[in-house]
């Protein structure tokens, strides 16, 4: 009974450290990339949750399928729906503060002047703010404030 | 009619010859054998690919024969293209590079130029003029990212790190549905095949900085525009035609960046001198080995950035913060930018971290977002400065380690003690540049020659031995961890012939102190042992407290001090209580060399064996 336990945790504790850095892209077509493999690990004081589900789920939404490598660079038309999904927490969160890199990097990615584009998205963010990155692009070209920071 | 159309072509096409002279010189050539991605094989002068996808190779032997795949190479590139929608699919658009070589140095061929509308779409996309490494560092609370991780950023800016929308390359195995000990076997083996894969850099960092709390290091290259043209073709030829047979240690993400970086600058030797493992931080230290860093940039992780939010908030603002997440105080009465991005951080840290609850997860949604709207109302307050930022990476001691011991022990007398350890790190050792307060040990031994018995003993076999202690405090409120497995002479027990082996995991609480220079611990311990040391059921349970103290008194003084008791579940020896105590304090001169005085007390669980104790002087050498 001890034996079994004993090899049961050796192998445990062997197959988590060597897992070090495998099932990334590949193990799902093209993948965003987990390093790791998504079990739960006993010692995982963190599970990769929300960028995994923000991500995964609005990625396949906008882009049909993520999964093959001729696309693993995001096409023109995919790419402001993809940075806005892969990074909708962090996006809003700059929204708010009227500032940080990942709104300049949208802004860049809209073809906006970061400066206006942020100081009329802080201003404006209630009427913004989505649960999705479509809905939230959508939200911003039918502002009017937001639009003329893109002029 | 296309049978015809063929034939046709074919009379017309007569490749043109080269003196075969030429070819074998060029043949040797580095770039050429860096391109086919040949490496030094046993016996000692024999060559051949670190691949042996028949896709990257266009003569059959080409996998060890430079000189057969350059001759075909050459025929290939010469043959016209079929037709306008298959015309991407002709050898000199499958691999740019090695058209770029064969163009470079057979001037005297006239190669018809085939435009390769896809690569070229590609290579204007990613639009690279320089490359960064980028080392995400150890994540110590996942023991499977522990040695960290590297990858490529395609860097699109004349100077600098460039941003988060510049392309990554990743080198990444494709696993299958395996656990456990086939999963090991396929992995070290060779089982699993590996393969390069590029996205937005920004993906990564997600993964890295948000979802793992991962500090990352960035390192541009120093790189001319033609030397990082040849990297970024030589990438689209590995990523369209190369599988890998992918091994943890050794042919991993790490190494294999190398050999793409070889390509760009003939001169760096990066690849060779891998013993057995290639370390994430060791293929980065190659590079400032060969001094091809020209510039660090550090990315706090998650963690980080929620901590430099609550440090720069005053003793009253910190109240008020506390009182906000304990939801004694309506967040709308907070005037204070400051409170409320560290309550957004802070909640936002809580999401990350809080698993699969999804009532939870809505719930803390719904808080940030109100966070959000109120704090958008606030107007604009300066980033905080980055709290505690960590000594780069580069500075660590090296990942081997040879252990020489010269000591004393009350019942055995004089020892010496000599000790092998693949890797990593240990909390008794300067802790600049990794994690600290943590043990990232894995495969190494200690054998001890005791002078009086003139005898030769395993003082223990060490698989696996991780700690963490994590600071226990109102933002995080992390546990600390450890585990080891190991083979061991109990000490208890006397040291003549015993082994056992030996799993002992713990958890507890810790606090960082002193500017978080130092840690203290108590930890809940469980010790499992089996073995034929042991009584005839070869087992010993023991649950036990150990508590602790670790941490850097200097810059190069490490202090590390533990005791631990246990009590044996079962009573099969005269004693069921038993304790343990170590201590060291080690002085590190570098990268390589560390000095230690360790000391060591434990108590015997035999009537008839005193307490025994032993104190050596530890030279560390790191390699």
């Amino acid at each position: 009974m001890l034996k079994s336990l004993l090899v049961l945790l050796l192998t445990f504790s062997f197959s988590n450290v060597f897992a070090a850095e495998m099932n990334p892209d590949g193990s799902s077509g093209c993948g965003y990339g987990w390093e790791v493999t998504k079990e739960k690990t006993l010692f995982a004081s963190s599970t990769r949750n929300t960028t995994n589900q923000i991500a995964s789920n609005t990625i396949a939404m906008t882009m049909g399928t993520s999964g093959c490598e001729r696309h693993d660079i995001v096409m023109d038309q995919h790419q402001q729906e993809h940075f806005a999904a892969v990074n909708l927490d962090n996006i809003i969160s700059d929204m708010a503060q009227g500032q940080g890199e990942y709104l300049v990097s949208f802004a860049g990615v809209l073809g906006c002047d970061a400066s206006a584009f942020g100081k009329a998205a802080q201003q404006n963010l209630d009427n913004i703010v989505a649960d999705n990155a479509v809905q939230m692009l959508n939200n911003i070209k039918a502002n009017a404030a937001m639009k003329s920071a893109c002029m | 009619m296309k049978i015809l159309q063929k034939i046709l072509i074919s009379l017309l096409f007569i490749p043109q010859t080269v003196f075969s002279q030429n070819i074998d010189e060029l043949a040797s050539h580095k770039r050429w054998q860096r391109l086919l991605q040949y490496k030094e094989k046993y016996p000692v002068g024999t060559t051949s690919s670190r691949t042996d996808d028949k896709r990257f190779f266009l003569s059959p032997n080409g996998e060890y024969d430079a000189v057969a795949e350059l001759e075909m190479t050459l025929k290939k590139f010469q043959e016209p293209i079929l037709s306008e929608e298959k015309k991407n699919l002709h050898y000199q658009c499958k691999f740019p590079a090695r058209y770029k070589f064969v163009k470079k140095h057979f001037t005297n061929i006239k190669f018809n130029d085939v435009d390769c509308t896809e690569f070229k779409w590609w290579y204007e996309k990613i639009g690279a003029k320089s490359i960064g490494l980028i080392f995400s560092s150890y994540y110590a609370s996942n023991p499977a990212s522990m040695f960290g991780h590297t990858l490529l950023k395609l860097i699109r800016d004349e100077k600098g790190m460039g941003g988060i929308t510049d392309l990554g390359l990743n080198f990444a195995a494709e696993t299958g549905s395996e656990t456990g000990i086939v999963y090991i076997l396929k992995g070290l083996l060779g089982g699993y095949l590996g393969k390069f894969s590029t996205l937005p850099y920004y993906n990564k960092l997600n993964d890295y900085i948000n979802g793992e709390s991962r500090d990352v290091w960035e390192y541009r290259l120093k790189l001319e525009q033609d030397q990082v043209d040849w990297i970024i073709k030589h990438i689209w030829e590995l990523k369209n035609n190369a599988y890998f047979d992918y091994y943890f240690l050794t042919v991993n993400c790490s190494y294999l960046l190398l050999t793409i970086l070889e390509v760009g600058n003939l001169d760096w030797d990066l690849t060779k001198g891998f013993f057995f493992y290639a370390l994430p931080v060791d293929t980065v230290k190659r590079m400032a080995d060969n001094d091809a860093i020209e510039q660090v940039n550090f990315r706090p992780s998650f963690r980080k950035k929620l901590y430099s939010h609550y440090q720069r908030l005053d003793d009253g603002q910190r109240t008020t913060f506390k009182n906000l997440i304990k939801e004694k105080l309506p967040m709308k009465d907070v005037k204070v930018p400051e409170i409320i991005d560290a309550y957004t951080a802070y909640l936002r840290y809580q999401r990350y971290e809080s698993g699969d609850d999804p009532e939870f997860m809505a719930a803390t949604k719904k808080k940030i977002l109100n966070a959000h709207l109120h704090r958008a109302k606030l107007g604009v307050v300066p980033e905080p400065e980055v709290y505690n930022r960590p000594s780069d990476p580069l500075e660590s001691h090296h990942g081997y380690k040879m252990g020489f011991s010269s000591g004393y022990n009350n019942l055995y007398k004089e020892f010496y003690e000599y000790q092998f350890r693949f890797g990593v790190h240990d909390m008794a050792t300067n802790s600049k540049g990794l994690p600290p307060f943590s043990n990232l040990e894995f495969v190494g031994a200690k054998l001890r020659y005791y002078g009086k018995e003139e005898k030769l003993h395993l003082e223990d076999f060490t698989f696996i031995n991780l700690q963490t202690i994590n600071d226990w405090d109102i933002l995080t409120k992390d546990l600390s961890w450890g585990a080891s497995v190991k083979f061991k002479t109990p000490h208890d027990l006397g040291v003549n012939n015993r082994y056992l082996v030996e799993l002992r995991p713990n958890v507890g609480v810790a606090k960082h102190i002193f500017n978080k220079k130092l840690a203290i611990a108590s930890l809940f311990i469980m010790d499992l042992q089996y073995g034929p040391a042991l009584n005839q059921d070869y087992y010993r349970i023991s649950p036990g407290l150990k508590l602790g103290i670790n941490g850097n008194l200097s810059s190069r003084i490490t202090l590390n001090l533990w005791g631990s008791i246990f009590q044996s579940l079962d009573k099969i020896y005269d004693e069921s209580f038993r304790y343990e105590v170590d201590s060291s304090l080690s002085y590190s001169f570098n990268k390589s060399f560390e000095l230690g005085l360790y000391n060591t007390l434990y108590s015997s669980s035999l009537d008839y064996l005193d307490d025994s104790w032993d104190s050596k002087v530890h030279l560390a050498y790191f390699f």
